[in-house]
């Protein structure tokens, strides 16, 4: 673990440039409704890369696993009930 | 102290590894609060942009995307550099460890100034909300809502980001104190999940505020 950190870390750190290098670059083109798309899964991917790779999750026990898992369960939950509303509001389309 | 005190285990747990375990689970737990904290500004950031969806992408204009960008990137690197910082602890190199560490510090300290100067930015051009708001374009008071929201998020992440900043003063010093002692990886482990949750929470302040705007 302590051996394979450091290239681990700036690969990590590589893809993260190159993946916001990118989210810049798209969210300047104009792809109408599907910018929103593009531009949030690619910082969910970053958000990916930090919490596995340099919060360590990826490397840690089933437990943190868990308890690092729940905290996106619940905030999904809060997402889903909440914006199933707002957006089958007909007054939003 | 000697080697052998400082790796002692608590009275209340098993082993070495136990104990570490229960330091990242007391972070996670706290951090999942945190989550749960910016995530409803994210949910009502999200449900006006969606309601007042032609007003928050003029406003989103406003904002100035290349110190947003330089500060997302200075962010990102301060993160690797903390996370370098916790491989050179654990093969017990002080010397570099407190140089990341001091880098880590000072790309905090950078990214604070940056944001602070561009508050200062928006204020001159009437965008702060409050008696200094002079916005007079169309769809006023949702762009108002829009700058009320930026201000709460960017603030209380800067907030964060402070304590961050004091946090790793702390850790600077107890590395200088007693660098040695085998048990304060967990801290230094722990403080980082901490910094790399407050660059974790730009990484989608960033894309909401200034890239949804489009160009």
């Amino acid at each position: 673990m302590t051996e394979n950190a450091r290239p681990a870390s700036l690969l990590t750190f590589v893809c993260l440039a190159a993946l916001l290098g990118v989210t810049i670059l798209l969210s300047r083109l104009p792809l109408g409704p599907w910018r929103v798309v593009v531009v949030l899964l690619l910082a969910a991917g970053q958000g990916l890369l930090v919490i596995l790779n340099f919060m360590r999750v990826r490397l840690n026990s089933p437990l943190i696993w868990v308890a690092a898992g729940a905290s996106f369960l619940w905030l999904g939950i809060l997402f889903t009930l909440a914006l199933s509303d707002y957006l089958s509001r007909a007054a939003t389309w | 102290m000697s080697e052998s005190q400082s790796i002692a285990v608590h009275e209340q747990f098993d082993d070495l590894a136990q104990q570490r375990e229960s330091a990242h689970l007391g972070m996670w737990l706290f951090l999942g609060t945190e989550l749960m904290f910016f995530g409803g500004v994210f949910l009502g950031f999200t449900v006006y942009r969606v309601t007042y969806s032609r007003a928050f992408m003029e406003a989103a204009r406003h904002l100035d995307l290349v110190m947003g960008s330089i500060n997302t990137y200075i962010l990102l690197t301060s993160s690797f550099l903390y996370s370098l910082a916790i491989s050179t602890f654990r093969a017990r190199r002080r010397g570099p460890t407190l140089v990341l560490l001091g880098l880590a510090m000072l790309l905090g300290i950078i990214f604070l100034g940056i944001k602070g100067f561009e508050y200062h930015k928006d204020w001159r051009h009437g965008l702060m909300p409050g008696p200094a708001f002079t916005y007079h374009g169309p769809d006023h008071d949702h762009v108002l809502l829009f700058f009320v929201l930026y201000f709460i998020a960017t603030g209380l992440h800067a907030l964060h980001l402070l304590i961050g900043v004091f946090a790793t003063l702390v850790l600077i010093a107890l590395v200088v104190r007693s660098w040695f002692i085998k048990d304060r990886e967990v801290a230094i482990e722990v403080f980082g999940l901490y910094w790399h949750f407050v660059d974790f929470i730009w990484i989608f302040i960033f894309p909401l505020f200034y890239l949804l705007g489009g160009p």
